[in-house]
């Protein structure tokens, strides 16, 4: 064990409690799980992109031994309820599709589910799924955002009559005048301001990855319902949405996301269509069935998000004052077929978060979302905001240009000073230090020093070039942002459970995906009780166990489940010194003892102490002789809602090396400065970071989803999605600049989420910064190197 | 990505067993060296072998061999066992060049020389790599008949080779032509270790004079393994300095057609060609002179 004060373990980088078993292939994962007689199905999807199904033969199918059944659209269209159903639709305006588990009618994307087959092994169901023969008749897929909103355009829900399922205005109050009024004060900035920026920045559709795909895994008893396996990170809403369609009682409802998760990153936070037809086959087959995502399914159907065009302006004073911001962003939503997300809210949050961390006296920020014939967009880590942050990082640095203004000084000029703050969107940030946070980034920079090696470098013709960026993230997602967002609760929620000798075990309704959330419990756990790490187990995902949690989404752990936990353990310790000080008659209540070592001890006196295991002992087994108005046992479960929404912090900056002849180049460092506020483990907290950087550079530069002109998707596997490998990664200079949350009982923030945000922006400015010579500005990702060739090319020829 | 039904699978563990295995005469059987590619085709229906002869177990074809003015590779050597044999000369370097950057460190511990080479993928990097060292393949049929083809007729084409459906190929020969020969392979692909967008081998030979007389040049990444002969020619009876090399890969890009898709432009992959060629030449060049 590592070193430790006091029984305190926060801050102490103690090794991954989960990690031994994952690391020797012990995890055991939805696949893993096994159920006798357990069947297999198979998706026969769909090979275009917008047809008609005009017919599905399934009869040779059938015919092979060993297939149970096939199910298609038209048969199930009326034992299943359509989608949208409340529970899984945000309280969003929007033009929520219509649609079933199972294509009806006609196919809307490449990919799409239009038949289930279900055999006694997966040999047998694939066999089976390659004689299920459907007639199409082709259409015309509608692939373009912006064609897809013009009035010509083939729609592709029809009901609705426009492929324009969201849009909306997020500046100048909630009425059309005032929003008319507030856009022509805008203009008028424009109008006026001595520098002016204006552009087009793209960011294509790539996204997250996680090692294990989905699964899911459902039993049926007659007399106890649905125990559904599932991989995902929001187990209670799932045993929702699926008792509401499936017409299941809720109580007849269990959903286990079992322990171990190959990671989430957001695409197993919604509801999916293929988890309501495999629960609808093991109740009508009474019989398990399981279902496990290849890899090919997986990339072209989920993990793909970014897809964003944001017509960005940006007005400054020759002094470097931000003056106003107008941004109309444009997203291609894919086919908008997925529970709670429905591809809009990531964008929608992607234009809240636009901002950023600066002041801006004014601004004018729209969005529309345009339904296209690709898949859904997933919900990714740095959840619609990777577009949004890359176009102002961007955009900024352009504005600086302009003005002659170093990019860092005209930063450092227009953030936040002040917290709390609320955002031009209506944001708010709850507290922090965000110049602390970048002084800490320009220290370790050391800008001048930086400009004279590039000065040198450029005389033998080398080109190297600076970068930064920034980014306000959520810490959690207050219930004031979630109902309105998702129609779910923000709390956090944990049972923690004491048992007669002295062990601890927590109970979370979010499902983790590999952060290491036994880990961060125990700790907290441990110091709370002054008590081992060892001693505390954490039992996650299981709705028939644990309280209710929206799920493991929007840094939701080191906010708002870390402090449930925490108060929960305080509320027994109240418990606990109350039958102490009894015991030992003495007038004292909890702030008069402490919790160290495995023993409760009286400050007063510290001859009065008991074991931490006796005194709990004796609660829960002896509860005579007790404190008046006491009964026994020690179990609480409590509810942590913040009194505000919370944030994080963090900048980045990174140093590269551009190639003139090739365009390749080379990050030579990446160097960070984060307010995370308090830090439970070290370890993980770094980890978290790693992680996310590397998330953002493998996405700013190496993978992207690809359609070709009739909406085929030709980058469903690794082969052609290319995401980064350790050699393609630089070293990463973390350091903190922390500042304790004030809303939270320990003072923590939850981080990583958003993380990958500042990203793309810092290393598309490095790039441009050592291309300054040539004038060149990049606004349209992935940054390829095959582009920046080109750009120096039409710069130079 | 499960099989179609396979009826049969065999792990022959000497030729004999092999041998017999194969004159059968039975139709759909898959060969299955290393696996790493041919497994992905299986499992993903591509291809749908009713028997499967698995070759791993034969381990009388995992060598590497010298013998005076020859090289002789085993058709099992995996790619780790080529990157980390001594046996394997300056000059004939581009070898390891290749097998060190397959892959990842799993396909290189399992791929094969012999399974790239009569898989022969379009954007392979060893069946460049023994084009352009001029290497000879060494088959056998069930009956025993050998025959040896050389590298400019063994590759036909992406995913087709002069191997008959029942030849297995036992090891690769490779001529060494001694002093002042050297040998190269560079590629490019977005990630490290990537298939190549391009890729080029090259092998020289300078006389006493330092004048190029022997010049094979091979591109990979565009339409399979294929051999630059207008710029090999070109090469020959120059130094092959900086401007030669800069004009023998201007000749490659006038010879060669370049498509653009997600990986990188038409464009780009022109300049790819020119940089990548120029410098695979000069290492090669480097090399004859054992100056690196």
């Amino acid at each position: 064990m590592s070193q430790r004060k006091n029984d305190d373990w926060m801050g102490t980088p103690l090794p991954r409690k989960e990690d031994r078993r994952l690391l020797t292939g012990k995890g055991k994962y939805v696949s893993d799980i096994v159920i006798p007689g357990a069947l297999h199905a198979v998706f026969v999807r769909s090979e275009y992109a917008h047809a008609k199904i005009l017919s599905i033969d399934t009869s040779e199918a059938e015919e092979l031994a060993g297939i149970e059944r096939i199910y298609t659209g038209d048969q199930i269209k009326h034992l299943i309820k359509s989608m949208p159903q409340p529970i899984v639709q945000p309280a969003l305006p929007a033009h929520y599709p219509t649609f079933w588990p199972l294509a009806v009618d006609k196919v809307t994307f490449h990919g799409e589910p239009v038949a289930l087959v279900v055999a006694r092994d997966k040999y047998v169901a694939e066999d089976a799924a390659e004689l299920v023969f459907v007639d199409y008749e082709e259409l015309k897929p509608v692939l373009d955002p912006e064609e897809a909103l013009k009035p010509e355009s083939a729609i592709i829900h029809e009901k609705d009559g426009t492929n324009e399922i969201f849009s909306m205005t997020f500046t100048g109050g909630d009425t059309e005048a005032s929003q008319a009024e507030n856009a022509a004060e805008v203009e008028k900035i424009f109008q006026n301001a001595p520098i002016v920026v204006k552009d087009r920045f793209k960011t294509h559709r790539t996204g997250v990855t996680p090692m294990e795909p989905r699964a899911i895994l459902c039993d049926w008893d007659d007399s106890d319902g649905l125990l559904a396996y599932i991989t995902t990170q929001r187990p209670h809403i799932d045993r929702l949405a699926l008792s509401d369609i499936l017409d299941i009682s809720a109580e007849k409802v269990q959903v286990i996301a079992p322990r171990d998760q190959g990671g989430g990153f957001g695409v197993k936070a919604p509801f999916y269509r293929e988890n309501i037809i495999i629960a609808h086959a093991a109740r009508d087959l009474k019989q398990p069935v399981r279902w496990v995502e290849s890899r090919y399914e997986s990339l072209m159907n989920v993990g793909q998000e970014r897809d964003q065009i944001n017509d960005m302006e940006i007005a400054a004073d020759l002094e470097g004052n931000m003056l106003a911001l107008r941004n109309f962003g444009l997203a291609d939503n894919g086919v908008g077929t997925t529970g709670v997300y429905w591809g809009f809210v990531m964008p929608f949050l992607g234009a809240i978060e636009l901002p950023n961390g600066y002041k801006w006296p004014k601004a004018d920020i729209r969005l529309k979302v345009a339904t296209t014939n690709k898949a859904c967009l997933t919900p990714s880590r740095a959840f619609g905001h990777f577009p949004t942050r890359f176009a102002i990082e961007r955009c900024i640095d352009m504005v600086a240009h302009k003005i002659g203004m170093e990019p860092s000084t005209f930063r450092r000029k227009n953030l936040v000073a002040d917290l709390p703050y609320t955002s031009i969107t209506n944001e708010y940030f709850d507290s922090g230090d965000f110049l602390k946070v970048w002084d800490t980034l320009m220290e370790k920079a050391n800008l001048p020093d930086f400009r004279v090696q590039q000065k040198n470098a450029l005389s033998e013709k080398k080109y190297i070039g600076i970068g930064f960026g920034c980014g306000v993230e959520l810490s959690g997602v207050a219930s004031e942002l979630f109902v309105p967002m998702e129609n779910q609760p923000g709390y956090g929620a944990a049972t923690v459970r004491l048992d007669p000798r002295g062990k601890v075990q927590v109970f979370g309704g979010d499902a983790p995906g590999g952060q290491g959330h036994e880990t961060t419990t125990a700790q907290v756990v441990a110091s709370e009780f002054g008590i081992s790490p060892e001693d505390v187990i954490i039992t996650t995902g299981n709705t028939g166990s644990t309280p209710f949690g929206s799920g493991s989404v929007g840094a939701r752990m080191g906010s708002y489940f870390i402090s449930a936990v925490a108060e929960a353990c305080r509320e027994l310790k109240t418990k606990i010194a109350k039958f102490l000080a009894h015991d030992l008659q003495l007038e004292a209540s909890v702030e008069h003892f402490e919790f160290k070592n495995g023993e409760v001890v009286y400050l007063g006196d510290d001859s009065q102490r008991s074991s931490f295991m006796s005194i709990v002992e004796r609660i829960i087994m002896f509860p005579i002789n007790m404190p008046e108005g006491e009964t026994g046992g020690l179990d609480a479960t409590t509810f942590f809602e913040a009194a505000k929404p919370m944030i994080c912090f963090n900048a980045d900056c990174c140093v590269v090396e551009v190639s003139l002849e090739t365009g390749d180049f080379k990050i030579l460092k990446w160097i960070t400065a984060e307010d995370v506020g308090n830090v439970i483990n070290p370890l993980i907290v770094n980890g978290q970071m790693h992680g996310a950087i590397v998330q953002g550079i493998s996405n700013t530069v190496f993978e992207e989803f690809v359609y070709d002109e009739q909406g085929q998707q030709l980058t469903a596997d690794f082969e052609h999605y290319k995401m980064a490998n350790a050699a393609d990664v630089p070293n990463i200079d973390l350091n903190y600049a922390t500042t304790p949350c004030p809303h939270t009982p320990l003072g923590t923030r939850g981080i990583g989420e958003g993380r990958p945000s500042s990203v793309p922006g810092a290393l598309t400015n490095a790039v441009c910064d050592a291309l300054k010579p040539f004038g060149i500005e990049i606004t349209t990702l992935p940054l390829r190197p095959d582009a920046i060739w080109q750009k120096i090319q039409d710069a130079t020829q | 990505m499960y099989p179609a039904p396979i009826e049969q699978y065999s792990r022959p563990s000497t030729l004999e067993e092999l041998y017999s295995l194969l004159d059968s005469n039975e139709e759909d059987i898959l060969v299955l060296a290393g696996g790493q590619s041919a497994m992905q085709a299986v499992k993903s229906r591509m291809l749908r072998p009713a028997h499967i002869i698995d070759l791993q177990a034969l381990s009388e074809l995992k060598f590497v061999t010298s013998e005076k003015d020859l090289l002789t590779v085993g058709a099992m050597t995996r790619y780790a066992d080529i990157v980390s044999s001594d046996s394997i000369p300056l000059e004939l370097m581009a070898l390891k060049d290749a097998a060190s950057r397959v892959g990842d460190r799993q396909v290189r511990n399992r791929g094969t020389i012999g399974g790239s080479l009569c898989w022969n993928y379009s954007a392979a990097c060893t069946p460049a790599t023994v084009l352009a060292l001029d290497g000879a393949m060494n088959l056998i049929s069930p009956d025993g008949s050998t025959r040896q083809v050389a590298a400019d007729d063994f590759f036909l084409g992406p995913l087709e080779t002069a191997r008959n459906e029942f030849e297995i190929l036992l090891s690769v020969d490779f001529k060494l032509r001694g002093s002042k020969s050297g040998s190269a392979y560079k590629k490019w692909g977005l990630v490290t270790d990537a298939l190549p967008v391009i890729g080029i081998a090259a092998c020289l030979h300078f006389d006493n004079a330092d004048c190029c007389d022997y010049a094979r040049i091979t591109l990979t990444g565009l339409s399979g393994a294929q051999r630059c002969l207008e710029a090999e020619a070109s090469l020959l009876s120059t130094s092959a300095n900086a401007e030669e090399i800069a004009e023998a890969m201007m000749i490659v890009c006038s010879k060669v057609s370049t498509y653009t898709d997600s990986m990188a432009t038409a464009d780009y992959r022109y300049q790819l060609i020119k940089t990548i060629g120029l410098e695979v030449i000069e290492i090669a060049k480097k090399r004859a002179f054992s100056l690196g």
